[in-house]
């Protein structure tokens, strides 16, 4: 019988880089952690808590991102937003991410007479 | 009264470092809060639904060193079996070579033997025990620092044949046996200067002790030895630990033992080496050492110290032209 532990290992390695580019996408603009958890997961992208905030961290300390405490709401929120350097590493990702999704077409898109990918 | 929340916050912020507990610590009570705010907006008990976050979240320790992406492993898997090699050749060598060589200098001067079998057996255990400390802490240390592309291993250090049986199949296991060898005798000899200075361990007809090695090196020519000697067992260490030779690394490895050699062989040529009075009671019957032995000694280090610079640059120049 296949293992589900297996199966779900896999998955998260596959979805382990996407996170941190569906984070540059979203933060265009400028959003708190849980704000932006609430609205990837309603994207269908879903992160953990305990992955994203040491994420942010790591962002902020390559200068992908800035981050800035914002007291005038209720609740004191910290919001994050992407810095010019993450927006040319936002760019690469994206190209790199185009570029396997198109291969993996290709290899999957196989001719049913000659047994060749097409 | 201190919420279950709370008390997560406080655990994980223990493990972190002081200048960023503040910070991470609002933040991640704010996203815990929230997370479970709007579970209890979906009809969920509040405790359960906090309970269920919390869980999620994880081991506080854990989740602390993923933000300060501290290493959870003392020594990580790069430099592991380099560290474990040496823990098994130094206290395999040194230790007992050390205690057999005070057990005999102990039995010269006459002392009991049940007293000698104890006091040794406290010099090997304490030995051992500050080899394992210093080699762990030097691996530690390097395991944190060294991230150097030298320390990358390239196929030029899979060994030249095959091993005889696979049960050797080991790469490279016979050089750093030899390396740990070299690492040993060097801590060994190092022990022993430093040793012999301060227990002035020969006893003089009189009954009075005496060091081997002249005292007044202490005041001059052995510091730049032993810094030469302590600088090339590190550098060795860091061979041991998978560092190969390059053009850089064999001219530090050449001012090391250059430190180490040259006033060495100086020492010797001008037969400053040895205390007087060791040397007329070790010589008693009559017999001079001749003049030519500190000479002959003095060239041997000097040719022994070009040989190897020589063969090191050799070796560091084929490795770069690799």
């Amino acid at each position: 019988m296949f293992d589900e532990g297996v199966m779900r290992s896999h998955t998260l390695e596959l979805r382990r880089g996407t996170g941190t580019l569906a984070c540059l996408i979203e933060l265009e603009a400028a959003q708190y952690g849980y704000g932006l958890l609430e609205n990837l997961t309603a994207a269908g992208i879903d992160i953990d808590g305990n992955t994203l905030y040491p994420m942010f961290r790591r962002l902020e300390k390559q200068g992908l991102l800035t981050s800035q405490w914002n007291t005038q709401q209720q609740r004191p929120r910290k919001f994050y937003q992407i810095t010019p350097a993450g927006q040319e590493v936002k760019t690469h990702l994206l190209a790199e991410w185009r570029t396997i999704t198109a291969t993996l077409d290709r290899l999957t898109t196989q001719d049913s007479t000659t047994g060749e990918y097409i | 009264m201190t919420t279950l929340t709370e008390r997560y916050v406080d655990e994980v912020a223990r493990y972190l470092p002081q200048d960023r507990q503040d910070d991470i610590r609002d933040e991640l009570h704010g996203l815990i809060t929230e997370t479970v705010e709007s579970r209890t907006h979906q009809s969920q008990d509040h405790q359960v639904a906090e309970h269920q976050v919390l869980t999620e979240m994880g081991e506080p320790a854990q989740l602390a060193a993923s933000y300060t992406d501290r290493s959870m492993t003392l020594i990580g898997p790069r430099l592991y079996r380099s560290y474990i090699s040496l823990l098994k050749v130094l206290p395999g060598t040194v230790v007992p070579l050390f205690t057999v060589g005070y057990a005999v200098l102990e039995l010269t001067d006459g002392r009991d033997f049940t007293d000698i079998l104890a006091s040794s057996a406290l010099v090997g255990l304490n030995l051992g025990a500050q080899l394992f400390t210093l080699v762990t802490v030097v691996f530690v240390i390097l395991d944190r620092t060294d991230r150097t592309p030298d320390a990358k291993w390239s196929p030029s250090q899979l060994p030249k044949n095959r091993p005889a049986s696979t049960k050797d199949a080991k790469p490279g296991r016979a050089a750093t046996a030899w390396l740990g060898l070299s690492i040993a005798v060097q801590v060994a000899v190092f022990i022993l200067i430093v040793w012999q200075h301060r227990a002035a361990p020969y006893t003089l007809d009189d009954g009075s002790q005496v060091p081997v090695l002249e005292p007044e090196l202490f005041s001059g020519w052995i510091w730049p030895i032993l810094t030469g000697l302590a600088a090339v067992i590190i550098l060795d260490v860091l061979r041991a630990a998978g560092r190969t030779w390059t053009i850089r690394f064999a001219a530090i490895y050449t001012v090391a033992q250059g430190l180490f050699f040259l006033p060495l062989a100086w020492v010797f040529s001008q037969q400053l080496i040895f205390d007087q009075r060791f040397l007329d009671h070790f010589n008693n019957h009559g017999w001079h050492t001749p003049d030519e032995f500190y000479t002959g000694i003095a060239l041997i280090l000097i040719i022994w110290f070009c040989w190897t610079t020589f063969d090191q640059f050799r070796t560091s120049r084929q490795a770069d032209h690799r």
